[in-house]
């Protein structure tokens, strides 16, 4: 890890350790959502930033992750926190059955695949209704009972998000990584230098979708409930909002992006009510049309000097002269 | 400390400073109104507002509750729970609203009543029909509306009196299959056959489902429609379009053939549908419904569905508890809602608990059910008949 | 019993073949996914209702305004927002058509529940008499919609293997680079084709109005159909279009039937999953 990400972590966690007793109550709760988002797209990025795979089916994994820890939890009685574990393994699992599948598709055809696999997972979950609760959603329990409920799983997801970005920034900056952008950049070259691409493709599928379901258990457990919407096909629009307008590819890019979506969007629902959804998507078409290079465009605007810091904190030209 | 982690530190720093730290409480007395207004049932949702802010104008010309005038505060849930439990959230620590009304999908509503009951502000339940809603026997949740258990033992002496065999086509979501099955229960055990099928809420060709009725023997008498969401309109459409009716007794639940696409999309096809209300002409509204609907058809042009007076209704039972007990604090409103005794629009509301499990608490009781037939095509709308009881 | 499903899956998958070819010819053209193809539908829907309704049109005037007003809009989208992609401005146009269509969809969705209204709407029936093909009572409305969508199809399989016009858009679609070098305009065949896609898309909206009725969020389902009927039918053809919607109304009608009506929108999903995955040219494409 290099010392800017370390620092960045550790901002991070303060802030959000003293944010439940400075912020309104409320937003202890977007920011635990913040977290949830953070979680999925780290997983995402994994996948479609450093391998290269376009999943468009990444939100059926929160979904599997979700249903696996409230079932187990009402079935068995697991506890919270080994359901995190138990999501994530669920999640992984299915991941690296599905990256066994679609090694023999790529690009377009990934993309139409993983969303069909999403949405048959989705019509599973509303069919299967004697099981899963169909749309009315599925109950499940918190962390810890009690009045502090709702901030120990705040803590929670900071530490999960805090871990996933760890472990992304660790990734990135290992042999594996090489070994994932490698398979991303140039598979061929990569095949003829001896890695062994179908093995790392897997991996990289797996261990996103894994991340996925860790964050879908998390977010089961800590608003007690899932249903299918966090499986639905807007979802994976957000998602895939948040890593490209954040940076895709980068280590920051998920959590830069989680923030401006999540909490733009909760500023707007706080001021305008029922017309939050179509100022955001208005919001959306003219920056991705006008300012095409999200946050680093406004910056340049800006300034240009601030623009090469952003470039060098993303890791932009870090990458940019490895690669060369 | 170098310049790039200095720049983020800024823009943090900035982003948290421009949090809104709540607005301090005016001389106003807050209701908040949290119902889907984007996605999942938004067209119900469009009505709550219309109602509530119908009601708020009414109370504001007669002078506002203990003297202050009342502002509606509304959000939208986005039919998620995670979006509405944070809407819901937000009304209680941020707006200080002394009530929350307007809750609707049984998903969002089962995890907003948690967040209500902890942070101890009352909500109130007008159309979420989940019998888990009050079955946790919360201080902070009442329910003006019925439940889903209620319905379907309202439901069946009209069935049994006049079917022997019924299909019952639901959605699978949880006020569809709550109905459903609770009604296939009762109904079996009194020796009806059921026929029972269920369909995700989104879908919109439901001839697949029809048909695998149609070749159904003993064909069934009677078609349930438990539906509140897209396909409503669509069934007796579609049931007429491949001939399983006329020749089945369509009964729409609720009243949602009074809504004026109904009469668009059915024509006269639609004559002979028959529909379940908790309304009808011969139950004489009080003359605060009357005054509501009279107000209502004057303002937005179309019948309120009944879903809004029972909306309106608890708008007014909770002006008329704070005026009661002179205080608009959450907590005791909770309190003292519990000894409303309120004239609504259709009848005398009380709140009743009932020991031991269930979800007879702080429930009102009182729902007469009506089964009404559409006649003939009139105008805008239809004639209709009650049939039953 | 079964030649009624047959026969009603027809009638549908003839609808879906039209959704498809559009998106088929976009993305051959344009080579991006359109998240927005769904919306076009609805606002064609509502075009033709409005155009009914409001202005006293009968359904043949009513139909093709619809059609005229989806392909301009279609046209205004390209050249406003997706023409960055061949101007050669952006580095990653797939991201960029995706986030864009993404955001698209969701305005013209929220804007149509803001304009339109929430409430369901359905224009007059178009052909008010039921028809009996072999015993199976049919609406006239279904019966129109299946023949013009096929007539569409057809046509537009036509113009593309005929027409300089089409031999351009298949130009592109082969090699784009190639067809700029032999002077195909690319900057104004993307527009023109954008505004064909939408417009099919919109015609298909039009035609089904009275069938399936129109809400601001209808635009769901035909996207999520359109992609699985170019996935089948191979992308980019046309004609495996055309067969793979009959195929997927088919196949969705007897498996709703039969197997289980719950599970009915995942059989186009295995299907495409299917033909994705094990013969990815589409039903005719060759290796």
């Amino acid at each position: 890890m290099k010392r800017n990400e370390i620092i960045i972590a550790t901002v991070i966690i303060a802030l959000g350790l003293i944010a439940p007793w400075v912020l309104p109550s409320v937003w202890t709760m977007v920011v635990s959502l913040f977290c949830y988002y953070a979680i999925l797209t780290i997983g995402w990025n994994i996948i479609f930033g450093y391998t290269g795979l376009f999943s468009y089916g990444h939100v059926a994994f929160p979904a599997i992750g979700g249903y696996t820890a409230a079932l187990l939890a009402e079935h068995i009685g697991l506890s919270p926190f080994l359901g995190l574990l138990a999501g994530g393994l669920a999640a992984g699992f299915i991941g690296v059955l599905i990256g066994l599948l679609i090694l023999r598709v790529r690009g377009f055809y990934l993309c139409l695949v993983t969303w069909a696999f999403a949405e048959v997972v989705n019509v599973v979950l509303k069919a299967e209704h004697q099981i899963t609760g169909g749309t009315g959603g599925f109950l499940a329990p918190s962390f810890v009972s009690g009045p502090n409920a709702e901030l120990v799983g705040y803590f929670i997801g900071l530490g999960l998000m805090a871990l996933a970005f760890v472990v992304s920034a660790l990734l990135y900056h290992s042999r594996w990584g090489l070994y994932l952008f490698a398979v991303r950049d140039d598979i061929d070259a990569a095949e003829s230098m001896g890695v062994k691409t179908r093995f790392w493709k897997v991996f990289g599928f797996a261990f996103g979708c894994a991340w996925a379901g860790v964050a879908g258990a998390f977010y089961t457990y800590y608003f007690n409930l899932i249903d299918p919407s966090i499986g639905g096909l807007d979802e994976m629009g957000k998602v895939c909002l948040i890593v490209i307008i954040g940076g895709l590819g980068t280590v920051y890019g998920p959590i830069l992006g989680s923030f401006f979506v999540v909490i733009v969007a909760e500023f707007l629902r706080g001021w305008v009510g029922g017309y939050s959804l179509l100022i955001f998507a208005t919001i959306m078409i003219l920056a991705v049309r006008f300012v095409r290079g999200g946050f680093m465009e406004i910056i340049q605007v800006i300034s240009p000097h601030l623009r090469d810091k952003y470039l060098i904190l993303i890791g932009k030209k870090y990458r940019a002269s490895r690669e060369t | 400390m170098k310049k790039p982690i200095f720049f983020t530190l800024v823009i943090l720093a900035f982003t948290l400073f421009f949090l809104p730290f709540g607005t301090m409480a005016a001389d106003t007395i807050k209701l908040g109104l949290v119902t889907p207004l984007s996605t999942g049932d938004f067209r119900s949702g469009k009505i709550n507002v219309q109602t509530v802010e119908l009601a708020v104008e009414e109370l504001n010309a007669k002078g506002g509750i203990l003297g202050k005038k009342v502002e509606v505060v509304t959000a939208d849930d986005e039919g998620k729970p995670a979006a509405g439990v944070i809407a819901i959230k937000r009304m209680i620590t941020t707006e200080k609203v002394s009530a929350v009304v307007g809750l609707w999908h049984s998903s969002v509503a089962v995890a907003q009543a948690k967040v209500a009951t902890q942070l101890q502000v009352p909500i109130m339940l007008h159309y979420s029909w989940t019998d888990d809603l009050t079955a946790g026997h919360s201080d902070y949740i009442y329910r003006v509306g019925p439940f889903n258990a209620e319905i379907a033992q309202l439901a069946l002496p009209y069935i049994k009196q006049n079917f022997k065999t019924m299909a019952i086509l639901y959605e699978t979501n949880a006020f569809g299959t709550g109905f459903a099955e609770y009604l296939e229960k009762i109904a079996k055990a009194e020796g009806l056959s059921v026929y029972s099928i269920g369909y995700p809420q989104e879908a919109t060709d439901l001839k697949p489902q029809l048909l695998e009725l149609k070749a159904k023997s003993p064909k069934p008498e009677l078609l349930v429609i438990a539906a509140v969401y897209e396909a409503t309109n669509l069934i007796p459409k579609q049931a007429h379009e491949i001939g399983l009716a006329p020749g089945i007794q369509i009964l729409c639940s609720w009243d949602w053939p009074t809504y004026p696409a109904f009469q668009e999309i059915l024509g006269d096809k639609g004559v002979g549908v028959t529909y379940a209300t908790f309304e009808s002409d011969k139950l004489k509204l009080s003359p605060l419904g009357e005054k509501f609907k009279k107000a209502y058809k004057a303002k937005y042009n179309m019948d309120p569905p009944v879903f809004a007076l029972f909306l309106y209704d608890e708008v007014m039972i909770l002006a008329e508890t704070m005026e009661r007990i002179k205080s608009s604090d959450p907590k005791d409103v909770a309190a003292g809602l519990k000894d409303t005794k309120f004239e609504g629009t259709t009848g005398l509301i009380t709140f009743e608990r009932r020991e031991g499990p269930g979800p007879i608490w702080n429930q009102w009781m009182g729902h007469q059910l009506f089964i009404n037939k559409l006649t003939a095509v009139e105008g805008k709308g239809y004639k209709r008949e009650e049939i039953y009881p | 019993m079964l030649l009624e499903l047959i026969i009603r899956g027809i009638t549908i998958g003839l609808v879906y073949a039209l959704m498809g070819v559009g998106l088929a010819l976009l993305n051959g053209v344009m080579r991006i996914i359109n998240f927005a193809h769904g919306e076009f539908y609805m606002i064609g829907g509502y075009m033709a209702y409005y155009s009914m309704t409001l202005l006293g049109l009968p359904f043949y005037f009513a139909v093709p305004a619809a059609i005229a007003i989806t392909f301009l809009l279609g046209a205004v989208v390209e050249k406003l927002l997706l023409s960055p992609i061949h101007t050669q401005e952006i580095e990653k146009p797939m991201d960029y058509a995706l986030i864009l269509t993404f955001a698209l969809l969701l305005f013209f969705r929220q804007l149509a529940i803001k304009v339109f209204g929430p409430f369901r709407h359905k224009p007059p029936d178009y052909i008010p008499v039921d028809v009996h093909i072999l015993g199976v009572k049919i609406s006239g409305n279904e019966v129109l919609a299946g023949i013009v969508s096929a007539l569409l199809v057809l046509g537009l399989a036509l113009f593309i293997k005929k027409s300089w016009r089409g031999r351009g858009w298949r130009a592109i679609t082969l090699s784009r680079k190639g067809a700029k070098i032999n002077g195909v305009d690319i900057g104004k065949e993307s527009w023109i084709s954008c505004g064909v896609a939408c417009a099919l898309a919109g015609a298909a909206g039009a035609l089904v109005a009275p069938i399936f009725t129109l809400s601001p969020t209808i635009g769901g389902s035909p996207l999520v159909k359109s992609y699985e009927v170019m996935a089948i039918g191979g992308l980019g053809s046309i004609a495996g279009a055309l067969v793979a919607g009959l195929m997927l109304g088919v196949a969705e009608t007897l498996g709703a039937f039969y197997i289980s009506s719950a599970y009915k929108d995942a059989i186009g999903f295995l299907m495409m999953a299917f033909f994705l995955l094990f013969r990815p040219q589409g039903l005719f494409g060759q290796k």
